[in-house]
This record gives structure tokens, sequence and C-alpha cells, in this order.
């Protein structure tokens, strides 16, 4: 496994680019942004909220999808500073936590009315478990709501915008054309939305799980989208994304934080509504040998919130340790939920895991293999 | 008990995959810690020459333990060139240097057909012409895995189970008692392939 | 009847699963294990895993990692990547794996064609043939060469002669390419070609994949960009040709 020469980013990162002197794309597309003109970006923005307003003919300008994160209230915050009458959108998260339905129901009091999508949760748990043993992601299920029910809500509410947040292409690193890219739609879905090449008429033409109760999980016909000439922006494309600022600026909002370091993260902001997502951290770590803590202070020792030493620090203490408790709750609780044993836990943990990064000890404790950073042309 | 026969050409990987994601206990042939007396089920895989195979199940005795189990009755599966060492000659063997098990009274041919393009690879759909143990709830029409150019031929017409649908001569499955023989892989078969296994291993001894 | 198949091709490397363009910019699709579960859940008819570095030369292939793939396979499945002698092909069938698929080493030693064939039968031996166009003549792409030495059609007859199963050609051009087949290298060696042929080398649609099987020789559509970069799977694209072209449904 090599990192790239200026961030923690490994090789082993799905889409991630690199070039001829070791440079992720992550951080390519971080470098862009000094030559990017923003205000020329943000003048764009007002154009297109300028008609919207000018053409909207229902009761909305856009759908924000919203899981009431730091991030997309945010956005929502952002869209009504600029004027604009916002729908929120937000897909049921896998296992809900308390902090998480809290800053859910502040999205309301910000002045912006709520749809929250429940699927049935029976099949959700179904698809959580299918997730985790089979393509080793308990999150799957999500990644595919969180990207279909706002089309599906667009279509139905007839809103032809959908304004998401960060291109995480560009923040996170991909494939240079797409980190590019403004527009979110099907094929950006299939391609960087997380499936890890399981599809939705997979499950219903090989488990258990009828089509009629994967209603909420398929995306609407292209027909559907033509004919409300419906379009997806990333708002990371109009204004410099930044995770930290959002968090300051949403925390002065209501948005309520973690009273301690949430556990894998080495922050208290970041990813507080699903009780899931520590495991979901885990096996990123075991499948490509680097977590949500890499991802995180990645991001804020490129904006020189930290050193690069306290960023090293905090990947090598927080970075995959092993999701013992998430938010509090304990793993076993979480498992249960979704009728997995710990015993078929840790053997899909095994199944995972890249061996040539991991190796065991003799107290079957995870052991990282030699990194070496990959050296300048 | 079950023997697994390791010819040492065979894909004997998938069949350990497969038997333990059965649950079903198994010895290798090649392990020195079992005795005749506690075989109640053997089953041959496929791939490899048939000179080749009965050379290396005849060290060891091996040849000879599997003809003293059969001959008792303990219920046998063989899988392709498992099929075929059942028969006394293969035309595949060169010189006829290599003499089969001869339990079953026939002969293995080459594929002669000329729709036939060798070797006969791919899925390809059976007749059943006798509905047996093994192909409990299994139909006509089911596609199967094969991967060989040489086929068997029985004296016996009875011993005939299956066929392929499009070449009636070439056979697919065989039957004398308990000896079973399958020219397809039910091993890469799928879900088809699976329940041909289950049944096998669910034949009451 | 025997049917035509549908077969993912992937690609390993570093024991990830890696997608390229024209054989090179590697880009990590993902988790190996996490493809194979969902293509054997999805009832393929039959896949094709190639370690890519070992078939650059960098090492061998990795048996630990295929003693998993095949535990979690009951399908056919081949295995290539740098393959160079006998004990190789012995150990991967050995481990579960139905052929093997052997380019470079018999380009590099012809004789080992008509070695590996008498020891395995030639229904376990597949010879994989890298095609570039270059200077509007379709050349063999060979690991470390500069030159393109061999003559296509010469070394098809020759193939052919010694017996090997079956066919696959990649097309360099079109690989990762998701813009087509490469139709003018099909028709080329379709005529030559008296073995079963599986094709490789930029499907981008469902008519693609019935194009290419609608010829007589051609029994495998193969592809991998597809499936992991769009909606596509084996089931969608069989349901919407299987009435053209006779599948495993």
């Amino acid at each position: 496994m090599k990192l790239c020469t200026t961030c923690f980013y490994p090789n082993t990162k799905p889409d991630l680019e690199f070039d001829k002197k070791g440079v992720c794309s992550a951080c390519i597309s971080f470098e862009n942004r000094k030559k990017t003109n923003w205000e020329e970006r943000e003048k764009e923005f007002i154009k297109i909220v300028t008609n919207l307003k000018k053409k909207r003919t229902g009761d909305y300008d856009c759908i924000i999808p919203v899981s009431g994160g730091k991030d997309s209230t945010w956005q929502l915050i952002k869209a009504l500073d600029y004027g604009l009458k916002p729908i929120c959108v937000n897909s049921r998260t896998c296992d809900l936590s308390t902090l998480g339905r809290k800053n859910l129901d502040n999205i309301r009091t910000l002045g912006a009315d709520l749809i929250e999508v429940a699927p049935n949760s029976f099949v959700r748990k179904q698809l959580n478990k299918i997730g985790l043993l089979e393509v080793g992601d308990i999150s799957w299920p999500e990644h595919v709501a969180i990207f279909t029910i706002p089309f599906n809500i667009a279509v139905k509410f007839k809103v032809n915008i959908i304004l998401w947040g960060e291109n995480s292409q560009n923040e996170y690193g991909g494939p240079i054309a797409a980190t590019k890219k403004i527009n979110l739609d099907r094929s950006w879905l299939e391609e960087f939305g997380g499936l890890l090449g399981l599809r939705v008429n997979d499950i219903f033409n090989h488990y258990n799980i009828k089509k009629q109760d994967l209603a909420p999980y398929l995306y609407p016909t292209s027909t559907e989208i033509k004919k409300l000439n419906l379009k997806s922006m990333f708002l990371g494309y109009f204004f410099p994304w930044d995770g930290y600022q959002n968090a300051m600026m949403v925390k002065k909002n209501g948005f309520l934080f973690y009273k301690k370091l949430v556990e894998g993260t080495g922050v208290s902001y970041e990813n507080l509504d699903n009780y899931q997502t520590g495991i979901h951290d885990y096996f990123k770590y075991l499948k490509y040998g680097f977590g949500r803590t890499t991802d995180i202070m990645n991001n804020l020792h490129k904006r020189n919130y930290v050193s690069k030493k306290i960023a090293e620090e905090n990947i090598k203490k927080y970075d995959g340790n092993f999701p013992h408790t998430y938010l509090g709750k304990k793993i076993s609780d979480i498992l249960k939920d979704i009728d997995v044993s710990m015993n078929e836990f840790e053997k899909c943990c095994d199944q995972f895991t890249n061996k040539k990064l991991f190796k065991c000890d003799n107290e079957g404790n995870l052991i990282k293999k030699n990194l070496e950073v990959i050296k300048g042309s | 008990m079950l023997l697994l026969i390791n010819s040492g050409t065979s894909n004997l990987g998938a069949w350990v995959s497969i038997l333990n994601k059965l649950n079903q206990k198994f010895i290798l042939s090649d392990n020195q810690d079992w005795n005749v007396q506690d075989i109640k089920k053997i089953i041959f895989p496929g791939i490899g020459h048939y000179d080749e195979v009965v050379k290396n199940i005849s060290k060891n005795k091996l040849k000879e333990k599997i003809f003293h189990l059969v001959q008792n009755k303990i219920p046998y599966l063989g899988v392709c060139v498992g099929m075929q060492i059942l028969f006394k000659k293969s035309k595949e063997s060169k010189n006829n240097k290599y003499n089969g098990l001869n339990l079953i009274k026939g002969e293995v041919l080459k594929i002669s057909d000329k729709k036939i393009i060798l070797p006969h690879n791919g899925w390809n759909d059976i007749k059943i012409l006798k509905k047996n143990t093994i192909f409990k709830s299994i139909r006509s029409g089911t596609d199967f895995y094969f991967n060989h150019s040489y086929y068997c031929k029985c004296e016996n017409e009875s011993n005939t189970t299956s066929v392929l649908k499009d070449h009636l001569k070439i056979i697919s499955s065989i039957e004398q008692d308990f000896i079973f023989g399958v020219q397809f892989h039910p091993e890469k078969s799928m879900t088809s392939g699976l329940k041909i296994i289950k049944n096998f291993i669910d034949i009451k001894c | 009847m025997l049917k035509k198949r549908i077969i993912p091709v992937l690609l390993i490397s570093r024991n990830l699963l890696i997608k390229t363009k024209n054989f090179t910019s590697d880009r990590t699709v993902g988790n190996i294990i996490q493809s194979i579960k969902v293509f054997n859940r999805r009832e393929s008819d039959e896949l094709t895993i190639i370690d890519v570095d070992a078939s650059r030369g960098i090492g061998s292939i990795e048996t630990s990692l295929m003693k998993e793939i095949v535990a979690e396979c009951n399908m056919p499945i081949s295995a290539g990547g740098g393959i160079k002698t006998n004990a190789e092909i012995e150990n991967l069938l050995k481990i579960g794996f139905d052929k093997v698929v052997i380019n470079n080493a018999f380009l590099n030693r012809p004789s080992f064609i008509e070695d590996s064939v008498k020891k395995f039968g030639s229904q376990s031996i597949t010879i994989g043939i890298d095609v570039i166009r270059k200077d509007n003549e379709f050349k063999i792409m060979q690991q470390n060469k500069n030159k393109y030495a061999k003559n296509l059609s010469a070394w098809i007859a020759f193939a052919q002669n010694k017996d090997v199963g079956e066919f696959f050609f990649t097309s360099v051009n079109c690989e990762g390419m998701m813009k087509g087949y490469d139709y003018d290298l099909l028709n080329f060696i379709h005529p030559l070609i008296k073995k079963p042929i599986l094709f490789n080398g930029g499907c981008k649609s469902i008519s693609d994949c019935e194009k290419i099987l609608s010829l007589q020789k051609v029994m495998g559509a193969c592809a991998s960009s597809i499936f992991f970069f769009t909606k596509l799977t084996p089931a969608s694209i069989k349901s919407k040709i299987k009435k053209n072209i006779s599948l495993r449904v």
C-alpha cells in the first residue's frame, strides 16, 4: 500500500488517481480550487436561482436531500440565504440515532418544509444484512436510498431541481473527469454511488424480497426524468466546500455535536445520525486500509486546521478502530437488530479483509503491513 | 464418513468448498487416517486424463478399496472422468495400458457428433430418462455445466438415466444400484448442481 | 442445446479489483470478494479472473486469494495471469478452477501449448490473445516486447492445430472504453477459427452482446466495465436477448 505524497490517502482507495509526482486526485482537486473563480461561480448560482424562481410552477424551487447532518443543514441554510424555497427530503437512515433525530428536527426550525421518507424497516434490515454479508457494506441500502428517494420525490412533487452537497469525487478524490462533474444523474449513481456492483434488480431477482417491497430503492424511469426535465446539481461546484466550516456554522443554528469524539473519526461533528456507520467505516478499513479518520484528517490538514503531525497522530489513534460501540450503542445490539450474530460478523470481517494489507497476530489482533510513500520522480 | 477421492488432477478445491458449505464431513483419500469400514459414501470428482487418473488411484491400493466399497453397495458419485473410470476402458487411453474399475459394462468413446465442437464446454440441457434419487426435484430441460470430449456408452440401456436433450446419443448420467455417474459438473452447476449433490448426500445407507 | 455465455471478466491487482483502459490507467474498483459474491448470487454463467500484476510479469498468481475466490463460486471459473508452467496449471485446477487462460507463455514457448493440452486435456486450456490495431493491421501484443513478432492468422492456425480448448480474444484498442466491441477484429478472426471464441473488450450495451453472440463460433460475450460502472447485469442483458440467442436463463 502506498500513500499519496501530500496526504494520507492510499493507492488502494477505489477510483483514486495519482499523477506522475504521486499526488492524488483529491489533492489535485483541492489545489485547483485556488485557480477557480469562485466569484464567477457564485454569480452562476445566483443566475440559476433567479431563473428557478421565475420558472417555478409548483410550491417549491428545489429539493434539498437532507440527513440532518452538518453538510445538509449547511446546504439548506445556503439555499435559504439565496432566497430559494426548498423542500427538504430525508431518506430515513438505517438505524437513526437519538442525536440524529434531534438534528433532523432542527431542519424544520430553520424555515423549511421537510418530507421524511422512511422505508419499511423490516425490508431495510434485510437489506442491511444482505449488504453486510454479500458485499461487506451494511450501508448498501442507504447508499441506494439517499440517491434514489430524492429523485422519486422530485417526480411525484414535480420539482425539477435537486441541490446536492459536495461532489464526493471532487472532495474525496476520483477519476479526474468525474471530479469536474456538475451533475448527479443515474450514471453517476451507478458509477460512484457506492453500490459495490450490487444492483437493486439483483435483490428482487436473487433474494427473497419482492420488487414491490423495493419501491423506495428504484430509480425513476428515464421517461419520467425527461418529462420533468429534472436537473441535479452539486452546491460544491458553486461554493468552495469545507466540512469543518459547515460544522461551525450549523452549530450556531441549532445543530448539536456529539458530547465526545465519535468513535473511529477523531471529531465530534461527523456522521451523527446512523448507529451502523461505525460498522460501515470499519469495513472500508478492512478492504482498503484506511478509514473515516483518514478522510476527515485529510480535509482538515489540507485547509490547515490541523498540522500534518496532529493529523497523522489522530489517524494512528482512531482510524480503523474496531467499532465496539458507535455513538455509544453497542455493536452486539446494532447487529442483533438486523439478525446478525457476532460470530457471523467476525467471519464476514475476515472474508472482506484485504490480506495483502493486514495480518493477524497470535491473539487475533489485526496488524497493518508496512506502508511506503510513493517517491516523487 | 464421506470419502472424497483425490485423483491428483481434479478440481478438489471446489469440492472441499461445497462440502464445507453443506456442512458435510468428509475425508480425503490421501489422508492416512481412514479405514474402509468407516466409509459410508464416495465422491470421485472430475477433470483429468483417464490414464493419469487410473494411474494415480492405483497407488496405495486406492483402486482396490474403491472397488471393494462399491461392491458392498456403498453409494458412489462419479463426476466426469470420475464416472468414466467406472468403465473398463476409454478411447482417451493411450495404448490401452490403464484399466478402469470395470464396474459398469460399456465403453468410453470420443464424441463424434458433427454438431458438437470439441471440447463440449458450457451449459447444456439434459433429458431425464429415469427419474432417480439424485434427480429429485430436477426437471428435464435443466442446464448443467459440461466440459469434456469423451462420453460413456452403456451396454445396458437401463443404466442410462439422462442424455443431452439435443444429442440423444451423448449420455449425461448413469446409474447402477448405488453407483451414480454424471458427465456434467454439479459442483459448477449452481443451484441445480447443488441439488444433485444434496440428493446424493441425503441417500440413506 | 449448448448455451452461449455472458462472462464477467475480473481483473485483480494487489488483491483489489481494478479496471483498465487499453490495458493501462489502472483504476481501483473495489474489493474482489464482494464482486465475486455478487456474480455468484447472480448465477452468472462463468467468470474469468485475471491477475494483472502476474500477467505484467510482477510475481505470480496470488493462490491464497484464488482459494477464497473459488470458495465463493458455484459456477465455472477460469484463471489467467502469467501462467508459465504445468505445475502452476495443476495447482490452479486443484484449487478449483475449471480452465486456465494462457497468453504470453504460449507466445514465448509455443511448445507449451501441446505440453499443457497433453497433460490436462484441451478442455482445461484456453489461449488468450491480446490484439492491437497498428498501422491498419491487427498485431498480437506480447508482454515486454515492443515488436509484434507473431502473425495473427498464423498464430491462430498453430494454436488450433495443437488443440487448445477455446480462444479468449481481447481488443486492446477497445478494452475499458465502453464504446462497443471491436467488430473489425471479430469479423477478421471468425472465419479462421474452428474452436469456441470468447470475445472481450469494449462492450457497451445489450445489443453489443447480442450482435457478437449471433455469430456461430462466438460462445462467450465477455465484459467488465459495464458491470462495474453501469446498471447492466448479466441477467438484465440475458432477459433482453434470450429471444434470439440460446442462453441459460
